[in-house]
């Protein structure tokens, strides 16, 4: 049975440290690029339009080149580049936050209100927006009910063998399903609006 | 709000989707690409989009953009073809 987390096939990873980043660049191989791309449009998704994932990834990769975001040694530069990616979105997420207690902060009143909302409590517009996010996930594979179920029982934290004995899906049925929810991630067609 | 986190059920997810995606094998990500005369069009446009964004930031001669694109051009042509 395939687990959860498998290793990608001749990965490119730090050796030492005055590794070459451009160099690592460089070097991905066609199949690498495209992992890549899937992975910019993962942590992309439900971003605003004006913000594209090659934008991210572009913003990526220059943080990695000019050593603001340091490659650490043994990680494959694929993994790298999508926690890279994922911190950017997390930090624009944070600022649309910021930008939304600024405002609030306008008003006294409302300044209270602010620091209350910014020390316990998400902002609900938050809350929806993980939830929307989270819907559009399921919505991905809609249709495809071992696909859902997988998707549950990964996000419940599930081992493969337990989402296998929790869902009823045998051990053939859950690698096929898993495979065919790979290829739709790797899309480069993959739509996640 | 600074420390807010989205749910841990989302966060979960989508770092098993990056696992999936970092994972897979090559033989994956060309059935991927060839799926559809639809995906093989938008994989060939991704590949050149990368290569510049790539050569781009690190100022790369225009030979690293011009390398041969994944899956062959023959594969491509053949795919679009097909009807989506």
């Amino acid at each position: 049975m395939e687990r959860p987390t498998v290793t990608a096939p001749a990965v490119i990873i730090a050796e030492e440290p005055s590794r070459d980043i451009a160099a690592a660049l460089v070097a991905l191989s066609s199949a690498d690029l495209l992992r890549l791309s899937a992975l910019a449009r993962l942590w992309t998704r439900g971003m605003p339009e004006t913000l594209s994932w090659a934008d991210v990834l572009q913003e990526a990769v220059a943080r990695a080149l000019d050593g603001s975001r340091k490659w650490p040694l043994g990680v494959p530069i694929l993994a790298f580049l999508s926690g890279v990616m994922r911190s950017i979105c997390d930090d624009h997420w944070r600022h649309e936050a910021r930008e939304a207690r600024v405002i609030v902060r306008s008003t006294e009143a409302a300044d209270a209100r602010a620091d209350e909302v910014g020390t316990s409590h998400p902002d609900p517009e938050r809350v929806v927006a993980a939830a929307q996010a989270l819907s559009d996930v399921y919505d991905l594979f809609a249709g495809d009910n071992a696909a859902l179920k997988i998707i549950t029982g990964l996000a419940d934290g599930l081992t493969a063998a337990e989402i296998c004995e929790v869902y009823g899906l045998s051990e053939r049925e859950y690698d096929t399903t898993r495979k065919r929810m790979r290829r739709a991630l790797l899309r480069a067609d993959f739509d996640w609006s | 709000m600074t420390n807010w986190q989205p749910p841990a059920e989302l966060l979960r997810l989508l770092e098993a989707f990056a696992d999936e995606i970092a994972g897979s094998s090559n033989a994956e990500v060309e059935a991927a690409s060839t799926a559809t005369g639809a995906s093989a069009r938008a994989t060939m446009e991704t590949l050149f989009r990368m290569r510049e964004l790539i050569a781009d930031a690190i100022d790369e001669p225009a030979e690293f953009k011009k390398r041969l694109p994944f899956p062959d051009l023959a594969a491509i042509s053949e795919l679009r073809q097909r009807p989506n």
